[in-house]
Protein backbone atom coordinates (compact mmCIF):
# COMPACT_ATOMS: atom_id res chain seq x y z
CA UNK A 1 0.00 0.00 0.00
CA UNK A 2 1.29 3.73 -1.07
CA UNK A 3 2.35 5.94 2.24
CA UNK A 4 4.39 8.05 3.22
CA UNK A 5 8.40 6.68 4.06
CA UNK A 6 8.30 9.31 6.64
CA UNK A 7 6.10 12.82 7.93
CA UNK A 8 6.95 15.47 10.10
CA UNK A 9 3.52 15.52 11.97
CA UNK A 10 1.45 12.24 12.93
CA UNK A 11 -1.61 14.06 12.49
CA UNK A 12 -3.41 16.83 9.88
CA UNK A 13 -6.68 18.61 10.15
CA UNK A 14 -8.98 17.72 7.00
CA UNK A 15 -9.09 20.85 5.24
CA UNK A 16 -11.58 21.57 2.56
CA UNK A 17 -11.91 20.48 -1.23
CA UNK A 18 -12.71 23.50 -2.98
CA UNK A 19 -13.01 24.10 -6.79
CA UNK A 20 -10.92 21.90 -9.44
CA UNK A 21 -7.28 20.85 -9.68
CA UNK A 22 -5.00 23.47 -11.22
CA UNK A 23 -2.05 20.89 -11.23
CA UNK A 24 -1.88 17.30 -12.49
CA UNK A 25 -4.78 17.69 -14.58
CA UNK A 26 -3.37 16.75 -18.09
CA UNK A 27 -2.65 13.52 -19.50
CA UNK A 28 1.73 13.99 -19.36
CA UNK A 29 3.45 10.72 -19.09
CA UNK A 30 1.05 7.94 -20.83
CA UNK A 31 -0.78 8.11 -23.70
CA UNK A 32 -4.57 7.72 -22.12
CA UNK A 33 -5.11 8.55 -18.04
CA UNK A 34 -8.09 8.20 -16.06
CA UNK A 35 -9.80 12.15 -14.53
CA UNK A 36 -11.74 12.51 -11.53
CA UNK A 37 -14.41 14.07 -11.90
CA UNK A 38 -16.01 14.59 -8.40
CA UNK A 39 -13.90 15.91 -5.32
CA UNK A 40 -12.49 13.29 -2.71
CA UNK A 41 -10.46 11.36 -0.20
CA UNK A 42 -9.17 8.25 -2.42
CA UNK A 43 -7.59 5.79 0.26
CA UNK A 44 -4.45 3.97 -0.03
CA UNK A 45 -6.32 0.55 -0.41
CA UNK A 46 -8.55 2.33 -3.38
CA UNK A 47 -5.55 3.45 -5.25
CA UNK A 48 -4.04 -0.27 -4.82
CA UNK A 49 -7.07 -1.74 -5.48
CA UNK A 50 -7.53 0.12 -8.88
CA UNK A 51 -4.14 -0.49 -9.83
CA UNK A 52 -4.76 -4.19 -9.28
CA UNK A 53 -7.33 -4.12 -12.04
CA UNK A 54 -5.13 -2.17 -13.94
CA UNK A 55 -2.65 -4.26 -14.29
CA UNK A 56 -4.52 -7.12 -14.28
CA UNK A 57 -6.51 -6.26 -17.60
CA UNK A 58 -3.03 -5.12 -19.48
CA UNK A 59 -1.36 -8.19 -18.33
CA UNK A 60 2.06 -7.61 -19.73
CA UNK A 61 1.92 -5.57 -22.34
CA UNK A 62 2.03 -1.34 -21.34
CA UNK A 63 3.09 0.99 -18.77
CA UNK A 64 1.40 2.36 -16.06
CA UNK A 65 1.72 5.42 -14.06
CA UNK A 66 0.13 6.46 -10.48
CA UNK A 67 -0.69 10.13 -10.22
CA UNK A 68 -1.85 10.96 -6.91
CA UNK A 69 -0.19 9.90 -3.89
CA UNK A 70 -1.95 9.47 -0.23
CA UNK A 71 0.07 11.78 1.44
CA UNK A 72 -2.79 13.08 4.41
CA UNK A 73 -3.30 10.79 7.22
CA UNK A 74 -6.68 10.46 8.74
CA UNK A 75 -7.68 9.37 12.42
CA UNK A 76 -10.21 7.73 13.90
CA UNK A 77 -11.51 7.21 17.24
CA UNK A 78 -11.90 3.57 18.34
CA UNK A 79 -15.49 1.97 18.83
CA UNK A 80 -17.48 3.07 21.35
CA UNK A 81 -15.63 5.78 22.77
CA UNK A 82 -17.13 8.56 24.58
CA UNK A 83 -16.03 12.21 22.77
CA UNK A 84 -13.40 14.11 23.94
CA UNK A 85 -10.00 12.95 25.16
CA UNK A 86 -8.23 14.29 21.83
CA UNK A 87 -7.98 13.45 18.22
CA UNK A 88 -8.08 9.75 17.58
CA UNK A 89 -5.02 7.68 15.89
CA UNK A 90 -4.33 7.75 12.65
CA UNK A 91 -5.69 4.75 10.89
CA UNK A 92 -5.20 5.00 7.08
CA UNK A 93 -3.79 7.25 4.25
CA UNK A 94 -5.62 9.33 1.59
CA UNK A 95 -4.86 10.95 -1.63
CA UNK A 96 -6.76 14.54 -1.49
CA UNK A 97 -8.17 14.73 -5.15
CA UNK A 98 -10.07 17.35 -7.02
CA UNK A 99 -12.27 17.54 -9.58
CA UNK A 100 -9.67 17.57 -13.09
CA UNK A 101 -6.80 15.19 -11.76
CA UNK A 102 -5.94 12.63 -13.65
CA UNK A 103 -5.39 9.65 -11.12
CA UNK A 104 -4.06 7.26 -13.37
CA UNK A 105 -2.21 7.15 -16.98
CA UNK A 106 -1.38 4.26 -19.31
CA UNK A 107 1.06 3.89 -22.23
CA UNK A 108 2.06 0.71 -24.08
CA UNK A 109 -1.49 -0.93 -25.40
CA UNK A 110 -4.56 0.01 -27.71
CA UNK A 111 -6.92 2.53 -26.70
CA UNK A 112 -9.83 0.08 -26.50
CA UNK A 113 -7.86 -2.13 -24.02
CA UNK A 114 -6.94 1.47 -22.51
CA UNK A 115 -10.46 2.46 -22.46
CA UNK A 116 -11.28 -1.12 -20.46
CA UNK A 117 -8.31 -1.06 -18.13
CA UNK A 118 -9.61 2.44 -17.16
CA UNK A 119 -12.87 1.69 -16.37
CA UNK A 120 -12.13 -1.35 -14.38
CA UNK A 121 -9.44 1.04 -12.39
CA UNK A 122 -12.58 3.83 -12.32
CA UNK A 123 -14.86 1.02 -10.60
CA UNK A 124 -12.61 0.24 -7.70
CA UNK A 125 -12.57 4.09 -6.76
CA UNK A 126 -15.61 6.58 -4.93
CA UNK A 127 -15.81 8.79 -7.68
CA UNK A 128 -17.09 9.11 -11.20
CA UNK A 129 -14.09 9.14 -13.67
CA UNK A 130 -13.65 9.91 -17.19
CA UNK A 131 -11.31 8.57 -19.44
CA UNK A 132 -9.00 11.09 -21.39
CA UNK A 133 -6.36 10.83 -24.27
CA UNK A 134 -3.15 12.53 -24.45
CA UNK A 135 -3.61 16.01 -26.29
CA UNK A 136 -1.37 15.95 -28.75
CA UNK A 137 1.28 18.26 -29.77
CA UNK A 138 1.50 17.68 -33.68
CA UNK A 139 -0.87 19.55 -36.16
CA UNK A 140 -3.68 16.38 -37.05
CA UNK A 141 -4.26 15.48 -33.48
CA UNK A 142 -5.26 18.56 -32.67
CA UNK A 143 -7.92 18.10 -34.44
CA UNK A 144 -9.91 16.79 -31.56
CA UNK A 145 -9.22 19.64 -29.47
CA UNK A 146 -10.65 21.93 -31.98
CA UNK A 147 -14.04 19.99 -32.52
CA UNK A 148 -14.63 19.64 -28.50
CA UNK A 149 -13.64 23.25 -28.52
CA UNK A 150 -16.75 24.02 -31.09
CA UNK A 151 -19.29 26.34 -28.79
CA UNK A 152 -17.02 27.03 -26.06
CA UNK A 153 -19.47 30.17 -25.59
CA UNK A 154 -21.74 27.42 -23.92
CA UNK B 1 -0.29 31.23 -48.98
CA UNK B 2 -2.64 30.36 -46.00
CA UNK B 3 -5.67 32.34 -45.19
CA UNK B 4 -4.59 34.69 -42.53
CA UNK B 5 -6.03 34.42 -38.76
CA UNK B 6 -8.76 37.42 -37.77
CA UNK B 7 -9.19 38.96 -34.54
CA UNK B 8 -10.75 41.93 -33.22
CA UNK B 9 -9.84 43.93 -29.80
CA UNK B 10 -11.43 43.25 -26.84
CA UNK B 11 -11.55 45.15 -23.26
CA UNK B 12 -8.74 43.80 -20.34
CA UNK B 13 -9.47 42.38 -17.37
CA UNK B 14 -11.37 38.82 -16.47
CA UNK B 15 -14.88 40.58 -17.22
CA UNK B 16 -14.20 41.17 -20.59
CA UNK B 17 -12.49 37.62 -21.01
CA UNK B 18 -16.00 36.42 -19.44
CA UNK B 19 -17.95 38.44 -21.89
CA UNK B 20 -15.79 37.01 -24.65
CA UNK B 21 -16.36 33.31 -24.21
CA UNK B 22 -20.21 33.74 -23.43
CA UNK B 23 -20.31 35.45 -26.73
CA UNK B 24 -19.11 32.25 -28.32
CA UNK B 25 -15.56 33.35 -28.81
CA UNK B 26 -11.99 32.70 -27.25
CA UNK B 27 -10.07 35.92 -25.49
CA UNK B 28 -6.16 35.96 -26.41
CA UNK B 29 -3.29 38.54 -26.16
CA UNK B 30 -0.55 39.28 -28.50
CA UNK B 31 2.79 40.35 -26.90
CA UNK B 32 6.40 40.87 -28.02
CA UNK B 33 9.51 43.04 -28.21
CA UNK B 34 8.46 45.67 -30.94
CA UNK B 35 4.70 45.87 -29.86
CA UNK B 36 2.68 46.44 -26.45
CA UNK B 37 0.65 43.99 -25.16
CA UNK B 38 -2.84 43.65 -27.28
CA UNK B 39 -6.17 42.07 -25.57
CA UNK B 40 -7.75 40.43 -28.82
CA UNK B 41 -10.65 37.52 -29.16
CA UNK B 42 -10.90 35.15 -31.97
CA UNK B 43 -13.65 33.44 -33.68
CA UNK B 44 -13.98 29.75 -33.69
CA UNK B 45 -12.83 29.49 -37.24
CA UNK B 46 -9.53 31.57 -36.10
CA UNK B 47 -9.31 29.03 -33.33
CA UNK B 48 -8.91 26.54 -35.83
CA UNK B 49 -7.05 27.63 -37.85
CA UNK B 50 -4.51 28.08 -34.50
CA UNK B 51 -4.86 25.02 -33.38
CA UNK B 52 -4.91 22.84 -36.46
CA UNK B 53 -1.07 23.52 -36.85
CA UNK B 54 2.17 22.48 -34.24
CA UNK B 55 2.89 25.49 -32.11
CA UNK B 56 5.97 26.05 -34.59
CA UNK B 57 4.09 27.03 -37.24
CA UNK B 58 4.22 31.25 -38.42
CA UNK B 59 0.75 32.39 -38.64
CA UNK B 60 -0.13 35.83 -40.21
CA UNK B 61 -2.42 37.48 -37.93
CA UNK B 62 -4.97 40.37 -39.19
CA UNK B 63 -6.47 42.46 -36.21
CA UNK B 64 -8.87 45.32 -37.11
CA UNK B 65 -9.52 48.50 -35.04
CA UNK B 66 -7.17 49.85 -34.98
CA UNK B 67 -5.53 47.78 -37.57
CA UNK B 68 -2.38 45.30 -36.84
CA UNK B 69 -1.05 42.96 -39.14
CA UNK B 70 2.24 41.00 -37.94
CA UNK B 71 3.57 37.11 -38.11
CA UNK B 72 2.80 35.17 -34.75
CA UNK B 73 3.58 32.00 -33.07
CA UNK B 74 1.19 30.24 -30.26
CA UNK B 75 2.83 30.54 -27.11
CA UNK B 76 0.80 28.99 -25.24
CA UNK B 77 -3.01 27.44 -24.61
CA UNK B 78 -4.39 27.41 -21.57
CA UNK B 79 -7.50 23.99 -21.52
CA UNK B 80 -10.67 24.16 -19.10
CA UNK B 81 -9.71 20.90 -17.27
CA UNK B 82 -12.80 19.42 -17.13
CA UNK B 83 -14.64 20.21 -20.93
CA UNK B 84 -11.37 20.70 -23.05
CA UNK B 85 -12.28 23.93 -24.19
CA UNK B 86 -10.08 26.36 -25.27
CA UNK B 87 -10.00 28.89 -22.60
CA UNK B 88 -7.60 31.56 -23.49
CA UNK B 89 -4.51 32.18 -26.03
CA UNK B 90 -0.99 33.50 -26.12
CA UNK B 91 0.44 34.67 -29.53
CA UNK B 92 3.71 35.78 -29.62
CA UNK B 93 4.57 38.57 -32.63
CA UNK B 94 7.81 37.33 -34.00
CA UNK B 95 10.20 38.87 -36.59
CA UNK B 96 11.20 37.00 -39.38
CA UNK B 97 14.38 37.95 -39.39
CA UNK B 98 15.06 37.11 -35.95
CA UNK B 99 15.91 34.11 -34.21
CA UNK B 100 13.07 32.13 -32.33
CA UNK B 101 13.10 29.57 -29.71
CA UNK B 102 9.95 26.97 -30.24
CA UNK B 103 9.35 23.40 -29.65
CA UNK B 104 9.16 20.66 -32.62
CA UNK B 105 7.12 17.57 -32.54
CA UNK B 106 9.10 14.24 -32.96
CA UNK B 107 7.18 11.70 -34.94
CA UNK B 108 7.84 8.20 -34.72
CA UNK B 109 7.54 5.62 -37.48
CA UNK B 110 7.65 2.10 -37.25
CA UNK B 111 6.50 1.72 -34.24
CA UNK B 112 3.66 -1.37 -35.25
CA UNK B 113 6.75 -3.46 -36.57
CA UNK B 114 8.55 -2.74 -33.10
CA UNK B 115 5.15 -4.03 -31.42
CA UNK B 116 4.53 -7.22 -33.67
CA UNK B 117 8.60 -8.14 -32.62
CA UNK B 118 6.92 -7.91 -29.22
CA UNK B 119 8.85 -4.81 -27.33
CA UNK B 120 7.25 -2.07 -26.33
CA UNK B 121 8.33 1.74 -26.68
CA UNK B 122 8.16 4.05 -23.90
CA UNK B 123 8.32 7.81 -25.44
CA UNK B 124 10.28 9.92 -22.49
CA UNK B 125 10.21 12.88 -24.94
CA UNK B 126 7.11 14.03 -27.26
CA UNK B 127 9.24 17.62 -28.72
CA UNK B 128 12.43 19.25 -28.39
CA UNK B 129 13.13 22.47 -28.46
CA UNK B 130 15.26 24.51 -31.29
CA UNK B 131 16.34 27.59 -32.27
CA UNK B 132 16.61 29.64 -35.35
CA UNK B 133 14.83 31.72 -38.14
CA UNK B 134 11.24 31.66 -38.25
CA UNK B 135 11.38 30.37 -42.03
CA UNK B 136 13.75 27.74 -41.36
CA UNK B 137 11.35 26.19 -38.56
CA UNK B 138 11.33 21.94 -39.12
CA UNK B 139 7.41 21.04 -39.69
CA UNK B 140 7.68 17.56 -37.16
CA UNK B 141 11.07 15.52 -36.67
CA UNK B 142 11.28 11.80 -37.69
CA UNK B 143 12.35 9.01 -36.16
CA UNK B 144 12.62 4.97 -36.92
CA UNK B 145 12.38 2.89 -34.11
CA UNK B 146 11.65 -0.25 -36.35
CA UNK B 147 14.96 -1.72 -35.59
CA UNK B 148 15.22 -0.93 -31.93
CA UNK B 149 16.50 -3.55 -29.90
CA UNK B 150 15.21 -3.53 -26.13
CA UNK B 151 17.30 -1.44 -24.20
CA UNK B 152 18.33 0.90 -27.06
CA UNK B 153 16.94 4.47 -27.46
CA UNK B 154 17.58 7.58 -29.45
CA UNK B 155 18.28 10.91 -28.01
CA UNK B 156 17.66 13.70 -29.28
CA UNK B 157 21.12 14.02 -30.78
CA UNK B 158 20.63 11.31 -33.21
CA UNK B 159 17.61 13.80 -34.98
CA UNK B 160 18.44 14.85 -38.37
CA UNK B 161 18.99 18.67 -37.13
CA UNK B 162 19.30 20.65 -40.77
CA UNK B 163 22.40 23.01 -40.57
CA UNK B 164 19.96 26.60 -40.06
CA UNK B 165 18.87 24.78 -37.41
CA UNK B 166 20.49 24.81 -33.64
CA UNK B 167 19.36 21.83 -30.80
CA UNK B 168 18.49 23.46 -27.64
CA UNK B 169 17.32 20.96 -26.21
CA UNK B 170 20.05 18.45 -24.64
CA UNK B 171 21.01 16.07 -27.11
CA UNK B 172 21.89 13.12 -24.85
CA UNK B 173 18.16 13.76 -23.57
CA UNK B 174 16.05 10.35 -24.47
CA UNK B 175 13.29 10.66 -26.71
CA UNK B 176 11.92 7.11 -26.95
CA UNK B 177 13.27 3.59 -25.35
CA UNK B 178 12.23 0.15 -26.40
CA UNK B 179 11.95 -2.04 -23.58
CA UNK B 180 11.30 -5.66 -23.68
CA UNK B 181 7.91 -7.17 -22.47
CA UNK B 182 7.72 -8.30 -18.58
CA UNK B 183 8.93 -11.79 -18.04
CA UNK B 184 6.86 -14.54 -16.91
CA UNK B 185 8.88 -14.43 -13.42
CA UNK B 186 7.96 -10.97 -13.26
CA UNK B 187 4.26 -11.69 -13.50
CA UNK B 188 4.70 -14.23 -11.20
CA UNK B 189 6.40 -11.85 -8.83
CA UNK B 190 3.40 -8.97 -9.43
CA UNK B 191 0.85 -11.74 -9.07
CA UNK B 192 2.15 -12.77 -5.65
CA UNK B 193 2.63 -9.49 -4.44
CA UNK B 194 -1.00 -8.50 -5.52
CA UNK B 195 -1.86 -11.77 -3.35
CA UNK B 196 0.08 -10.79 -0.25
CA UNK B 197 -1.48 -7.49 -0.45
CA UNK B 198 -5.09 -9.25 -0.52
CA UNK B 199 -4.30 -11.19 2.34
CA UNK B 200 -3.20 -7.79 4.26
CA UNK B 201 -7.06 -6.86 4.00
CA UNK B 202 -9.59 -7.09 7.03
CA UNK B 203 -12.68 -9.50 5.64
CA UNK B 204 -15.07 -6.61 4.97
CA UNK B 205 -12.42 -5.32 2.48
CA UNK B 206 -12.42 -8.98 0.21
Amino acid sequence: MLMPKRFKWRKQHRGKMHGEAKRGNEVFYGEYGLQALDPAWITDRQIEAARVALTRYIRRGGKVWIRIFPDKPVTKKPAETRMGGGKGNPEYWVAVVKPGRILFEIAGVPEADAREALRLAGTKLPIRTKFQARREVTGETLEKAVNENEGAGD
Amino acid sequence: MEAAVRATRRGTGKAAAKACRRAGLVPAVVYGKSIEPMAISLDQEGVKELLRHSRAHVHNLVVEEPPFEGSVMVQDVRYDPMTGKVLHIDLHKISMTDKVKTEVAVEVKGEESLEKRGFLLQRQAREVTVECLPNDIPAVFEIDVANLQPGESITAGDLAIPKSVRLVTSPAEVLVVALAPKSVEQEAEEAGEEASADEGKPESDR
